[in-house]
């Protein structure tokens, strides 16, 4: 998405998230993120910087299925602006949305 | 949720140039469960 991003790049960034349940990919064409883009209504936006939930059962055919939550950073785009977390706030909502998904108690 | 690695371990990163299909094929692996994406950039 930026000049600088490069698959020389992902790994060191993917050590940040060394989690085994996690898989790391590089889209240097940016593929997914104009497929996600598109789930979301978008039809020549590209998604980056962004959260998605998906709830059990879902299939990427096509398309990926729609998330049941989502959220971005992307300050001016083609984003729903209601959607924008980010510093403080960005981890607290990513938590809220999470634990909707998994129900988790709070 | 896990650890940081070292520097020096290396961590799988698969490409997806030319196709999505890894992608989709992890995703669609683990549709009995609730799933997260997120993407980034790396720098």
């Amino acid at each position: 998405m930026l000049p600088d991003d490069a698959a020389e790049a992902a790994g060191p960034s993917a050590r940040i998230i060394a989690d085994p349940r996690v898989r790391h990919f590089h889209d240097p064409e940016k593929r997914a993120g104009k497929a996600i883009a598109e789930s979301l209504g978008s039809e020549d936006g590209l998604a980056w910087d962004i959260y998605l939930f998906y709830a059990s059962g879902g299939q990427w055919s096509d398309g990926p299925p729609a998330p049941i939550d989502w959220m971005h950073q992307l300050p001016s785009s083609w984003a729903d602006p209601a959607r924008f977390h980010t510093g403080d706030e960005l981890p607290v909502e990513l938590g809220k949305a999470m634990k909707r998904l998994t129900g988790a108690q709070p | 949720m896990g650890t940081q690695r070292s520097p020096d371990e290396s961590v799988d990163v698969i490409s997806l140039g030319g196709s999505l299909q890894p992608l989709k094929d992890h995703f669609n692996a683990n549709s009995n469960k609730p799933r997260f994406l997120a993407l980034l950039s790396p720098t």
